[in-house]
């Protein structure tokens, strides 16, 4: 981008959201019903949309620098999905994505040299989205780019920033890269940047209207409530298994044994399955996939568990969660071993308790 | 003297619906909403898209509530559907984008939804753009 274009592009930049939807002619009611979208997402109150609407309308467009590290590019190819072709487009249009070596025409030096420039333009104010999990072993060497190790990368890109926001698994908690043996050792952002506000924004990939819901919340009202994982509430307040429409089956015991018995096609409750619903914080259930379409549950296969900490480390996908409960070799772990133990002396007991009752009633019969 | 226009209730509440225990209860929180709004004033909504329910609980809740005189159609980036329910002060309220996707979907239990409404920031504008408008208009005449 040219100097002149660059000082062009700041000037518009110091305009809040308002001005801009206004110069676009963007109605009032559009611009609330587009939050309206908004805050359904995030589950808040729907009395409060239109304050919602007042406070983005007031916050200015910010600038975004996208860093992608250790990844597959599917949390991008998700992002992307989330915002066309609708008033959503044009709302990030207003946010000046100057920095997103996938997406930018630009290349090379010339990418790295307009990153720089962005950053030193918005030093302290920009928002930092990363993307993919970070390589530590060996200094960093495994992950590289314009001659830079990922970790000097975001340290570099981070101390600017306003806020973080780790899209992807990856990013917050290392992924699929971070799964045992983890041979780069591979972290999420929050593992080493310690002094700015992180949100993290897990998924494999995340859901589009998640991510996007978010930054939206970010520019209106700063850094949301977010959870121990560092996740936003709003979103991952609750379990998939809590807002799930089969979870009546799994109250009332009615579980599907396989993916093609009478349980599986009467809609029953996928637990025995491998579903990680009950221990997985997401939002699939509510806002689902694909333009609300549907999710997986919903067409017939157990929650992977994608937004949690080492998802890939908890066992087969296919293994109902106490599974986990046995380690690599097929034994039951130690804990467990002195539960099934208790459990085990207990059996046996009842079994003798039981035979001598049977025993003592069989003699009553023959006598 | 100019006669009323006719308006009549186009359906009347669901007598004959079976009223499931999923559809019950939220009868019974728009019930507690509306009686709250009539002593009080007090209004409240209902996110209908954060409620896991299943496709005939949502058709029953739809069914129980009917169609008041009301039933507006707004053309906002897709249809934006306004129903007034066969209960007074009960409002059915769905955003649609350009695709058909159904963005967000209320129950508002209000006198009328505050959507319709000029926001202050609005009114302030348009304000100003008459005030010039008269303005110019009063500064050509003379």
């Amino acid at each position: 981008m040219s100097t002149s274009n660059r000082k062009e592009r700041s000037a518009i930049d110091r305009k809040t959201i308002g001005q801009i939807m206004d110069e676009n002619g963007v109605g009032r009611r559009r611009f609330l019903k587009y939050c309206a979208g908004i805050t359904a997402l995030m589950a808040m109150p729907p009395g409060m949309t239109a304050a919602f609407a007042q406070q983005l309308r007031a916050a200015r467009r910010p600038t975004v620098i996208y860093m992608p590290f250790q990844e597959c590019t599917g949390c991008l190819e998700s992002l992307t999905r989330s915002f066309a072709p609708s008033l959503e487009s044009l709302i990030f249009e207003t946010i000046s994505l100057d920095y997103n070596h996938t997406l930018q025409a630009a290349a090379g030096d010339a990418a790295e040299a307009a990153r720089h420039e962005a950053m030193e333009e918005a030093w302290g104010e920009y928002i930092l989205i990363c993307d993919g999990s970070i390589p530590t072993r060996m200094d960093g060497i495994y992950g590289a780019s314009a001659g830079h190790s990922f970790v000097d990368q975001l340290h570099e890109a981070a101390e600017g920033a306003a806020a973080i926001v780790a899209v992807g698994v990856c990013a917050s908690y290392g992924g699929v890269g971070a799964a045992y043996p983890n041979p780069t050792g591979a972290v999420g952002v929050s593992d080493i940047i310690k002094n700015k506000p992180i949100i993290n924004v897990p998924g494999c990939p995340p859901m589009p209207e998640v991510m996007t819901g978010t930054l939206v919340s970010f520019l209106a009202s700063g850094v949301p409530e977010l959870d121990k994982h560092l996740r936003p509430k709003a979103f991952f307040g609750n379990t998939i298994h809590d807002r799930c429409y089969r979870r009546r089956f799994y109250d009332e015991g009615k579980f599907a044994e396989s993916f093609d018995d009478e349980g599986a096609r009467n809609g029953w409750c996928l637990y025995k399955l491998g579903c990680r619903g009950p221990t997985t914080y997401n939002a699939c259930a509510t806002i689902k996939w694909n333009g609300g379409t549907s999710w997986p549950v919903e067409a017939g296969h157990g929650c992977l568990g994608c937004s949690e900490p080492d998802f890939w480390d908890q066992g087969g996908f296919y293994e109902p969660m106490t599974a986990k409960l046995f380690d690599d070799t097929g034994q039951i772990a130690a804990g467990a071993a002195a539960g099934v133990a208790v459990g085990a002396v207990a059996a046996v007991a009842s079994n003798r308790r039981k035979k001598k009752l049977t025993g003592a009633a069989d003699k009553e019969t023959s006598s | 003297m100019t006669q009323a226009i006719p308006l009549a209730i186009k359906s009347a509440p669901g007598k004959s619906t079976t009223i499931g225990g999923g559809v019950q209860a939220m009868a019974h929180e728009i019930l507690s909403h509306l009686q709250r709004l009539h002593e009080t004033g007090e209004t409240a909504a209902i996110d209908l898209k954060s409620l896991p329910m299943a496709p005939d609980e949502f058709h029953g809740i739809k069914k129980m509530l009917g169609q008041g005189e009301i039933d507006l159609t707004l053309e906002l980036d897709g249809p934006t559907r306004i129903r007034e329910t066969a209960y007074a002060g009960i409002w059915w309220i769905q955003h649609t984008g350009k695709d058909g996707r159904i963005l967000a979907e209320f129950i508002e239990i209000t006198r009328f939804p505050d959507f319709l409404g000029a926001q202050p920031d609005q009114i302030a504008d348009a304000a100003r753009h008459l005030r010039d408008r008269l303005e110019k208009q009063s500064q050509g005449a003379a």
